[in-house]
């Protein structure tokens, strides 16, 4: 497996021929793409996308090989507790990288829904 | 929004805790945080077409009246220091014509101007606080540089600075342009330092997390005592592209990030050089509330400690899980670094000794492309690979980055203070880093060889 996440793949491109076009980047392998079925996984495979800025993230989708870091982990932990009024932490999505996992790992866990006023209650933006 | 009050004086706002986290690094001088040394200096190739330097001017003019951070500057006696906001005044632009060279030297001679432009000052009192090169290759290829200083910028603040640039630059041409996504002031991020980053289970996680701790120090090879005036050198060293790659594997499986694990192989190096097993390094954070100030131009990072036990640790597979587990538990509780000392006032005092200092990891994954609307574009530079005998300051001991570059090797940086270090003992940590990176990602299970 190429170790690269696609964008720095594009990256390697745009170094090796400053003045060339660019052609689209192509974020995961077509083939493995698998859609979300359900409303939540849905909001998941978007939030991934936005918090990853790329175009389509499929069930099996892994966070790393999306080129998730710590640092936009982060920012989608917090995008997905806004939405889903979850209390994620990092660990958990580290834990469970693709939406997949994810998804599955908040089904066994009816307990994790809270309300908006427990979050607006309990959450401190760290 | 206006930055003068109804007499047309300028606005005065209280630090950001950043600022005040700076202030105690403050020995005066030119390396000093106010001091015309502390800059951020970055390059970028443009190329598809003509830079008119005249809307240049103008487009960096947009970007420093959109971003009050650029013409903020900090006043107030050492005591009593506050932040003034400016009205937007025009960026001093460079402009002059690289000699003509073949495509193949052209990195080069960027690279070269870009250390040169390291060399050079920038004012902490004299507004706007941004300043910019640009030197032609030709009609359709250049090279932009810009300098900000360090109190008024992070690296991150670069990206958004660059951005705005390029869709300024196009929209003053005629391009059609997207906008420009709503950008928060820096002093508003301020408040919300003050107020929403306060988090009373944050603090509880840094008591108990660094309760004893003392940050790991590292022998300098000229005391203090010396007086010998401030100055910053950097050394560079390449990390092959297949001993990147195979870190890259080792994090992957262990699910953890290439941070992790050039987390993991910088602590076994302090580990070596100190003989200290319950390691206590730090590392610089974005500090913009998880993805709230994104879009906004200051001074906004944490300086986060990561402090991790060692001890038992037999192979360097578990290294790397230990440190995964610090860095998740740290960038979970990431607060703002002065809550962070208040918690626990020992942690840097084995540095502030007269042979000893600290050394600070960073690695932050850059996207070199630009977002530049029209028919420009523009990479950043992130090949360099030379080392400078002056380069923009550090505030004290060592800052390591070690980022990959799109070639696939990843290129380390040690900007390190020559008042301090001697150039040997820098090259020789580097030597050890690369060499335990390369036995750390080949054999995950081999001994880790604690000391």
């Amino acid at each position: 497996m190429d170790s690269s996440s696609a964008r720095e793949q594009l990256a390697t491109q745009a170094a090796q021929a400053p003045c060339a076009e660019l052609p689209e980047p192509v974020f995961a392998n077509p083939s493995a793409y698998r859609a979300p079925g359900t409303p939540r996984q849905e909001t998941l495979c978007s939030l991934f996308a936005e918090a990853l800025s790329v175009t389509r993230v499929g069930l099996d989708d892994s966070f790393f090989d999306l080129g998730g870091q710590s640092l936009n982990g982060v920012r989608l932990i917090n995008l997905i507790n806004n939405a889903l009024g979850l209390e994620l932490t990092i660990d958990e999505l580290f834990d469970f990288p693709t939406v997949a996992e994810l998804d599955q790992h908040l089904g066994a866990d009816p307990d994790r829904a809270l309300t908006q006023q427990q979050i607006a209650t309990s959450r401190r933006q760290a | 929004m206006t930055t003068t009050d109804a007499e047309g004086q300028a606005v005065t706002v209280p630090l950001s805790l950043n600022q005040e986290f700076n202030s105690l690094f403050d020995g005066g001088g030119d390396d000093g945080p106010f001091g015309c040394r502390n800059h951020a200096v970055s390059g970028w190739r443009i190329t598809g077409g003509p830079v008119d330097s005249d809307v240049l001017r103008d487009a960096l003019l947009d970007v420093v009246t959109r971003h009050e951070a650029l013409r903020t500057r900090i006043a107030g006696p050492p005591d009593d220091r506050y932040q003034e906001i400016l009205p937007p005044s025009p960026v001093r632009l460079d402009v002059r014509d690289f000699p003509a060279a073949p495509e193949a030297s052209r990195a080069e001679l960027a690279e070269a101007l870009i250390h040169e432009i390291e060399t050079e000052t920038i004012s902490a009192y004299e507004a706007p606080f941004l300043r910019a090169t640009l030197a032609r290759f030709d009609e359709r290829d250049a090279v932009l540089i810009l300098m900000a200083h360090h109190i008024s910028v992070d690296g991150q603040s670069l990206t958004v600075i660059i951005r705005d640039l390029a869709n300024r630059y196009a929209a003053r041409i005629g391009r059609s342009v997207p906008d420009l996504p709503a950008s928060p002031q820096y002093r508003e991020y301020g408040v919300w330092e003050r107020t929403a980053a306060e988090s009373a289970a944050a603090r509880e996680y840094w008591q108990r997390q660094l309760d004893g701790a003392l940050f790991t120090a590292i022998p300098t090879d000229l005391p203090r005592s010396l007086g010998l005036a401030e100055s910053t050198a950097r050394h560079r060293f390449l990390i092959p592209g297949d001993v990147v790659s195979a870190i890259d594997r080792m994090a992957r499986s262990n699910r953890a990030t290439r941070f992790m694990a050039i987390a993991a192989v910088y602590q076994l190096l302090v580990h070596r050089l100190t003989g200290v097993t319950d390691v206590v390094m730090a590392t610089f954070t974005p500090g913009r509330g998880g993805g709230l100030f994104d879009e906004t131009v200051g001074s906004l990072y944490n300086f986060i400690p990561l402090r991790t036990d060692l001890t038992g640790c037999k192979t360097y597979e578990d290294v790397l899980k230990r440190t995964r587990r610090t860095c998740l538990e740290a960038f979970a509780h990431d607060i703002p670094s002065i809550q962070i000392f208040t918690e626990a006032p020992q942690l840097m005092g084995p540095v502030m000794t007269d042979n000893a200092t600290a050394m600070v990891l960073q690695s932050v994954p850059l996207n070199p492309i630009v977002d530049a609307p029209g028919d420009l574009r523009f990479v950043q530079i992130t090949r360099l690979l030379k080392s400078q005998e002056l380069a923009s300051a550090v505030p004290d001991g060592a800052l390591w980055d070690i980022n990959k570059d799109p070639s696939g090797d990843a290129i380390g940086s040690v900007a390190y203070k020559r008042n301090l270090f001697r150039e040997d003992t820098i090259v020789s940590m580097a030597a050890e880093f690369g060499e335990i990176a390369r036995l750390f990602s080949a054999s995950p299970g081999a001994s880790a060889g604690l000391l």
